[in-house]
């Protein structure tokens, strides 16, 4: 066979293996099984499918060919989307508001890692217990396995519905250290092969690697504004094809750019995500912005599928150079290390903050999830010293087990920790709501942001880089926000004692709206699919007569609102999910739910019951913000006689 | 430099280029200049900073780079072109046309393809301007009888011409990519063979073989991707069914070229059918994404293939033969003269009620740009006088790229063959079409129907996200929604932009609703009138 045709061969059974992986982690997501999740079964289908590879068709040492040209295309064409989507997709608020904490483990933490394993393994091998590696060698391994993995746990995060301080230090942690891991590695690879490490390499390498952070931070940044600036001073909203490539087109730049320049691409795309999303998003037409979110997230995501699959399919295809001492002590030095830096690290963290501390069953989840993923194996492939064999196969093992491993045992250890959220969060559990809500919602209106970043930002910044339409959106949100905030300060103390007095007895009165939602969650639980339908249909007629009382005395009073609402819609536009969030987040939660109420597709219904109980208080609260909005339950009832008929 | 660094190098240049086409196209937009379409605007500015680099002595390093060689074209950029034409392709139109399409495809290529060709082997071996290998010349002959009229579509839907001549147009250049590069995979395969009668006979065996298996491959792709669609539940994750459609298109791909196929062939019928089923079975929002997604890539990498054609100008080492430029050039134009007359007084015997007149032939006939697909066939071409070709190609491209389309506004309103409200084709149910419509359609799609998704109203007789120049009148409108106060004047624009010759912002409705209309006809369709009939029933019980 010739190059090309094995080429196109590999890349066949890489689009097969995608499809099939998809299929069964929507299936396994659909039967609700957790202890594996699609990065895992990703992998798995990968050493499969090697595994068959080698040793019944006998291919396997072709396709080592076959693998060796993917660097680049990891980094041209994979790495950059990933981690575009997750700068583009971080939600902002919560993670500005960890962010002392995030910085200090990104940049601290995987310094600190690096060195520990890179130290410990220099150790052994100085010593005779591994094989002999020089120097540069181990911390170069030091610094590509202290970058973990956002992928594998964050989706498991947001399918549980994780507090969301503690999901906003593991994203944001792990989204940073990739770019860190990666400025170390390249710090580390501009040194001789045979340099010994001494205080003055050490000094060089992090003065070299805080250059080249900070240069790619201002490409990055620079791009994103420039890109705001573009979008707001041009008309381009009447292409809305043409203003997302475009967008597309800019973010690479950055990413290209920085990379010609000898910088981090990946830190210049990162930030350039951040800042796009901040501003650039909102200067961009309705129709474009949706393309542009939904083919991020797209893209990114077969991106991610891809690379681990290749992760998988490269596990037999290497031959005879798997070092398992080294392995081994690898593993350990991994858990030791990210140990080490995860409690002095919170313990400095919790010294520092009054409020908001990071609790010990945080600390143990946030160590617990340090996967190691595609960065790191990417990195790997990258060592071209005499034992980069080695150390990229024991990277891969590395890789391997933690995905498998510790990513298997998150979801139980989330329930053992009771670590699901307190605060109602905004992605719906849900992973697929992930395009559209991720970052951009903000509901927690309890603590107002007070930093002056961010008061330098509102006074300055946006009005310089966004849209007019966008500012008077903020300002009438702003104004809503203090409404909530009044009416929640008076109503906080006696509601929110309330509501855990309710969960422990499940027995939920608190408004005739909620009542409804509550009971559906209950019997989620508990009943037969008969009785379901049963209580259901009752609850339904109980509601309408009620409704339709309501709704009489109210008919004039919504009138006028819904012509309100309607021209707001106009003005604003998709990108105001914020605003429109109040306004119809029930009439949302409800087309939601309500297709699952065709009582023939009953296991639809397993699927929301989580939803319902993460999103329970959310409504609930809502619901008690909005009182006036009484009517949206009627839509749900109309949707409900349709089907019925 | 590094290798990884040319790599970097390259993309840069080419987002910015890019950036710059993207930037300067909108202004262009924004003006009333219709004399020059953004493929021009695309490679003018590929020649420009190509001029720079030359002046700066890099030209040596940007082709080094051309890492971009001709698989980056064969599998990054050419089937995201392909599949969004089939993906998109306007059908009830399409299928109106069929006999003329594909008699202008089919025939029409090959016509082309052997009379070039055949002429230029005479003008080589007679005389002494310029000495080609037999092989090269049919080679060259089949290159450059893809047409690529993306400009000329653009302003024929922003004029208004006739739906007919323009579903002929577009469906000529769809299908006869995919026939021209089969026709281009075929000879290289037989590259080393002497050229005789037998050979001819042998490749156009070959030609057929590869253009049905791909055909069938393709379909039955297809068919899966909607099959598993129907039947796995993963309505709630836009996500996974816009994966699994893009995913099964791809397999098509390397499928169809694993096996000695065509992958851009697979390619477009995957895209062609999967619009015909898969789309049925999507849910909204992913019947959105998935349109729009298949555009953007199409989109930009058009918008890459038009740069890379610039910057070849100066960059590239080139072998200028003016005979050969001058002789290939006039053997084009005659060539589709040849082509489209004889064609289409066949098509006229044919089908009664489908008449295409002399003027329509003319336009049929001026509408043969070359373009993006002529070029990437051409790019690295493994023969002796490769770079011959490779000029001699790009240099018709820009040619009837900047001649042709800026004439076409010219030419269209001179002939007047715009139309005000065209009429909405429906298509007899008899037949094989029966047929489908009993036994396959319902096996692999949810039909339902639904009175609301045939409203005329809602007809539009051209692809619904081509991007189109906007017409003078609207351009003014649009200017004012500069100014936020006066929304009231934007929401006026919207309901303006419903006329089905200004898609500008283009209503959902339509997007969701072009599939459905293709297929039914609201008169004769007896098995519409039973679900309808069961829909009453159900609603009044």
């Amino acid at each position: 066979m010739d190059e090309s045709t094995l080429e196109s061969l590999g890349l066949l059974l890489l689009f097969l293996l995608l499809i099939l992986s998809i299929l069964i982690s929507h299936f396994f997501r659909r039967k609700r099984v957790e202890i594996i999740h699609q990065t895992g079964i990703s992998i798995a289908l990968g050493v499969l499918a090697s595994f068959i590879m080698r040793y019944i068709f006998n291919v396997g040492s072709k396709f080592t060919s076959f693998f060796s040209f993917t660097e680049d295309t990891f980094m041209l064409f994979l790495l950059p989307q990933i981690i575009f989507e997750s700068g583009y997709n971080m939600e902002r608020r919560h993670f500005f508001s960890n962010f002392g904490s995030i910085i200090l483990f990104a940049i601290l933490g995987t310094t600190i890692s690096t060195f520990l394993v890179g130290g410990f393994l220099i150790i052994l091998s100085d010593h005779g217990v591994i094989l002999k590696l020089t120097h540069i060698e181990c911390l170069l391994f030091g610094s590509l396995v202290s970058a973990t993995d956002p992928v594998c746990v964050l989706s498991i995060f947001k399918h549980l519905g994780v507090d969301v301080n503690l999901y906003s230090n593991v994203f944001g942690e792990s989204v940073l250290n990739d770019a860190i891991s990666i400025v170390l590695f390249e710090t580390l690879t501009k040194f001789e092969k045979n340099t010994t490490i001494s205080a003055k390499v050490v000094f060089q390498s992090l003065g070299m690697f805080l250059l080249s952070l900070v240069g790619s931070f201002l490409i990055g940044t620079l791009f994103g504004l420039f890109s705001a600036l573009i979008f707001k001073h041009t008309l381009f909203h009447i292409h809305p094809m043409m203003e997302s490539a475009l967008f597309f087109s800019l973010a690479w730049c950055s990413y290209m750019l920085s990379a010609f320049l000898n910088l981090s691409g990946i830190a210049a795309i990162l930030f350039c995500g951040i800042f796009m999303a901040h501003y650039t998003i909102h200067n961009i037409g309705e129709r474009s912005q949706k393309i542009t979110k939904e083919a991020i997230y797209l893209i990114a995501y077969l991106s991610e599928s891809i690379v681990f699959l290749y992760l998988g399919l490269a596990v037999f295809s290497f031959n005879e150079s798997y070092n398992l001492p080294l392995i081994g002590f690898a593993i350990l030095a991994c858990l030791f290390s990210r140990a080490l830096n995860i409690y002095p690290i919170s313990a400095i963290v919790n010294l520092w903050r009054k409020y908001n501390k990071i609790f010990q069953s945080h600390q143990f989840m946030i160590w617990f999830s340090g996967l190691r993923g595609a960065v790191a194996f990417i990195l790997s492939i990258r060592i071209d010293t005499d034992n980069g064999k080695e150390l990229m196969t024991t990277t891969l093992m590395v890789v391997v087990f933690t995905v498998i491993f510790l990513g298997g045992f998150t979801p139980l250890l989330v329930k053992k920790l009771k670590l699901e959220r307190e605060c109602p969060d905004t992605s719906h559990g849900a992973e697929h709501n992930h395009s559209t809500s991720g970052g951009q919602i903000v509901d927690d209106c309890s603590r107002p942001m007070n930093n002056p970043f961010v008061k330098l930002d509102k006074k300055y910044f946006i009005p310089f880089f966004t849209k007019k339409k966008y500012q008077e959106y903020l300002k009438s949100q702003e104004i809503e926000m203090e409404d909530l905030r009044k009416t929640k300060s008076k109503k906080d103390l006696e509601e929110e004692v309330d509501f855990k007095e309710i969960e422990q007895t499940n027995n939920l009165t608190v408004d005739s709206q909620t009542n409804f939602l509550q009971n559906i969650g209950m019997y989620l639980g508990d009943l037969d699919e008969i009785e379901l339908e049963n209580q259901i249909e009752n609850q339904y007629q109980k509601e309408k007569e009620d409704q339709k009382e309501k709704e009489d005395q109210k008919e004039n009073e919504n009138e006028n609102e819904n012509e309100d609402e309607n021209e707001d819609e106009n003005h604003i536009g998709i990108q105001d999910q914020i605003h429109s969030h109040s306004h119809s987040y029930n009439q949302g939660y409800w087309k939601e739910v309500a297709p699952h109420f065709d009582i023939e597709n009953v296991n639809h219904l397993e699927d929301i019951d989580i939803t319902i109980s993460s999103d329970m208080e959310t409504i609930m609260e809502n619901n008690i913000q909005n009182d006036e909005n009484a009517d949206d339950i009627s839509s749900f009832d109309f949707e409900i006689e349709d089907q019925d008929n | 430099m590094s290798e990884e660094k040319f790599g970097h190098w390259g993309l840069l240049l080419f987002f910015f280029c890019c950036l710059v086409a993207m930037i300067l196209i909108h202004f262009l937009r924004r003006s009333k200049i219709t004399y020059f379409h953004e493929t021009g605007l695309n490679s003018l500015i590929g020649i420009i900073v190509g001029v720079f680099i030359k002046h700066c002595g890099g030209s040596e390093e940007i082709r080094e780079f051309s890492g971009f060689k001709r698989e980056i074209f064969m599998i990054l950029l050419l089937p995201h072109i392909i599949f969004e034409s089939g993906y998109n392709l306007k059908k009830r139109n399409f299928f109106k046309n069929i006999v003329s399409i594909l008699l202008f495809a089919i025939l029409g290529t090959l016509i082309t393809a052997f009379f070039v060709g055949g002429f230029l082997i005479i003008f080589s071996h007679k005389t002494s301007i310029f000495n080609l290998s037999t092989i090269e010349c049919l080679l060259f002959g089949s290159i450059i009888s893809a047409t690529d009229p993306v400009s000329v579509l653009a302003i024929f839907q922003q004029l208004g011409v006739d739906p007919d001549l323009y579903a002929n147009v577009f469906g000529e250049s769809v299908l006869n990519d995919a026939i021209a590069i089969v026709l281009v995979e075929t000879f290289l395969k037989f590259r080393d063979h002497d050229v005789t009668a037998v050979f001819i006979f042998k490749s156009l065996g070959v030609f057929f073989g590869v253009f049905l298996g791909s055909f069938g491959i393709g379909a039955l792709n297809a068919m899966i991707s909607a099959f598993l669609i129907k039947h796995i539940k993963v309505r709630d994750f836009p996500i996974i069914e816009t994966s699994i459609l893009f995913l099964f298109a791809w397999c098509t791909y390397f499928l169809c070229e694993d096996l000695g196929l065509s992958g851009i062939a697979g390619i477009l019928f995957c895209g062609i059918v999967q619009a015909h089923y898969s789309y049925l079975n999507l849910s909204e929002k992913s019947k959105e994404l998935t349109k729009n997604l298949a555009h953007l890539l199409s989109f930009m990498s058009e918008s890459f293939v038009f740069i890379y054609l610039g910057l070849a100008v100066f960059c590239f080492e080139h072998d200028f033969h003016v005979g050969i430029i001058f002789v290939a050039f006039f053997l084009c134009l005659i060539s589709r003269f040849f082509n489209i007359a004889p064609l289409s007084w066949i098509n006229n015997k044919i089908k009664k009620n489908h008449q295409i007149s002399a003027k329509k032939q003319f336009v049929l006939w001026f509408s043969g740009l070359r373009g993006a697909v002529s070029f990437a066939l051409s790019v690295d071409l493994p023969t002796p006088h490769g770079p011959v070709i490779l000029t001699t190609t790009l240099i018709i491209v820009l040619i009837t790229i900047f001649l042709f389309g800026g004439l076409t506004t010219i030419v269209v309103k001179k002939l007047d063959v715009q139309v005000e409200n065209p009429p909405i084709p429906y298509m007899k149910n008899k037949g094989l079409l029966k047929l489908e419509r009993k036994y396959i359609k319902p096996f692999l799609t949810h039909r339902k129907y639904d009175p609301a998704k045939y409203d005329p109203a809602n007809y539009s007789p051209y692809p619904s996200n081509l991007e189109v120049p906007l017409l003078d009148s609207q351009n003014d409108k649009e200017e004012k929604i500069e100014n936020p106060n006066e929304i009231e004047l934007e929401n006026s624009n919207e309901n303006q932009n419903q006329n089905p010759n200004e898609i500008e912002l283009e209503n959902q409705n339509e997007n969701q609703n072009e599939n459905q209309n293709e297929n039914e006809n609201q008169n004769q369709n007896e098995i519409e009138n039973q679900i309808e009939n069961q829909n009453e029933n159900q609603n009044i019980n």
